[in-house]
Formats: structure tokens, sequence, C-alpha cells
């Protein structure tokens, strides 16, 4: 080490002899401590990443509620007969909502937060 | 204890009962070397110590694997080497920074070093040096400042004898490029 670089390296971290004596003690010091389980880092990174997706997706998808009172009572229907797979219960839902068209119905079955099984109970 | 060759080193490594003692020995020959062939490349001390030890642990627990197919100092220079990589490589990573800021980063580092306080040239040369893509320095800084073979720097980066050597030309002239333009 020349002596300029030896002057700067005392300077900011002690002597260098006085460093390189300590370092080995330091490296076993490590090597006796039990290994920190670094829990975060061993998960793979695709497991964050579709984590972090899944997170965004749960803060950006609005509520059912507000979904419902920022749309139209067509677009309504089409919101409630997504919510089923059953086919003849879409249908049946569509065939009451063409026969009974009228706002108040509809929002009266979103304001009792009724789902479609109880809405064909209710046919 | 400088002059334990690596035969006798890794005998007492090797041996449960002395292993303790002769990782205190390796340690002790090879610390030196390593620490400013790190502190080259990651430029702060803070790091260069942290890396230093890591690289210590990796060999105290992969001491078993070693082959014996290079010198000892090479396989820890490879150690320490690609413990470099991966801290730069985490560091880009890490809260997705982009591969400039890095480069700034270490260039921040080397303004503050008030080892170059005055001395403009070498800071010139250091900064010529950051300006270069990362394996063309490591190249570089490995046969200018510590004098390694090509094959020897061939073997810690596992590239090809060739392909250290083009390396190797680039660097130099972009060295010899950045330090003309500037």
């Amino acid at each position: 080490m020349d002596h300029k670089r030896k002057a700067d390296f005392t300077k900011h971290f002690g002597t260098p002899e006085s460093y390189f004596e300590e370092l080995p003690g330091k490296v076993q010091e490590r090597l006796q401590k039990p290994a920190i389980r670094r829990f975060p880092l061993r998960v793979p990174r695709f497991v964050f990443a579709l984590s972090f997706l899944a997170l965004i997706a749960f803060l950006v998808k609005p509520s059912e509620e507000a979904l419902i009172e920022n749309l139209d009572n067509d677009v309504v229907v089409e919101y409630l007969m997504a919510r089923t797979d059953l086919a003849f219960v879409e249908e049946s839902y569509v065939d009451y909502v063409e026969l009974t068209e009228s706002d108040a119905t509809i929002d009266y079955l979103i304001q009792e937060n009724l789902d479609l099984n109880t809405i064909i109970k209710e046919l | 204890m400088e002059h334990l060759s690596d035969q006798e080193l890794l005998e007492g490594l090797r041996n449960p009962e002395s292993k303790n003692y002769y990782f205190n020995l390796l340690c002790r020959k090879f610390q030196e070397r390593l620490y400013w062939h790190i502190r080259r490349i990651v430029l702060s001390h803070e790091d260069a110590d942290d890396l230093l030890q890591e690289t210590f642990i990796q060999s105290w627990q992969k001491i078993h694997t070693f082959e014996e197919r290079s010198q000892l100092s090479t396989w820890l220079i490879r150690i320490a080497t690609n413990k470099c990589l991966d801290f730069l490589k985490k560091k880009r990573r890490f809260f997705f920074i982009p591969l400039i800021d890095v480069e700034k980063n270490l260039e921040e580092i080397l303004e503050a070093d008030s080892y170059f306080d005055g001395d403009e040239a070498e800071k010139k040369f250091q900064k010529a040096l950051l300006s270069l893509p990362e394996k063309q320095r490591i190249v570089f800084q490995m046969r200018y400042y510590e004098d390694l073979k090509f094959t020897e720097i061939a073997d810690i980066l596992s590239l090809s004898e060739g392909g250290v050597k083009s390396n190797y030309h680039l660097a130099q002239k972009k060295l010899k490029d950045f330090l003309v333009d500037d």
C-alpha cells in the first residue's frame, strides 16, 4: 500500500494494520453466529411479483357498491348476470328484468343486496 | 505464515481439528490482496469490508469443493469477484434503480474519496475507468493493478482467454479516447 493510500485509509478507518489484524476475528465471529433466516430474500421473485399484482388488483378493484352506483341499469343487469355461472338463472333474470324493466326494481334489488339466487327465488 | 504454501493451507483446512487455525492463516495471507481487489470494484470501504468477510465465509463453507485446478488465490479472487458482481447487480435491482444510477453512485463515492484530493489526473483516470462497461472495467483493473495473467483472469471470470484479451484491449482503447477527449 503506498504511503498516501495508507494515510488516507488510516484517516477514515484506522490503520490498515489494525484493520487487517482484526478482520480474521470478525470473520470467525460471523461464522459462529447462527445464520439469519433471510425469509423474504429466499422467496422466489415471481411469488413477490404475483403478490404485488394481486395487491394492486385488490386495491384498484372498486367495491361492488361503488361499481353499481356508477353504472346505468343495463350495465348493472350485465354485471349481475356475470356473477353467476348458471345459464338458466341468467335467462330467467333477463326475462325478469325485461318484463319488469324499471329502475325502481333494480334499485330495490341492489339496495337489498340480493344475489341472483335470491332473486330467482323471488321470481 | 506468509510462506505457507497452498498445499499446506489446504491440508490444514481439510482437517477438522486444525480447520479454524488454518482458516485464520488463510485470511491473513490473502486478506489485503482481496480487500484491494474488492475495493477497486465497489469503491467504498464499508462495502468492501462486508464483501471481503462474505468472501472468506464462503471460502470456509466451500473449501471442500476446491479441486485444486487453479491456485488458491485465483479461487478466492473468483469468489470475491462474483460477490462484487452480485452486489452491483443487487444494487441495480434494488427499487428498480436503472443502470446509470449505480455508475453515478460509484462516481459519487469516487468524488468523496479523499485519496484523490488534489490528484486530478488520478481522479480523471478513475472516472474514465467508471465509464467502461463493468466486465471491461474489471478485466482492466485485474490486469493493470493486480498484474494478473490473461489466463488467470479468464479462469476467474469464466471467460475465454481471447475474450479477456479483447475486453482488455477495448478497455484500453476506450480509456485512451476518454482521456484524450477530456
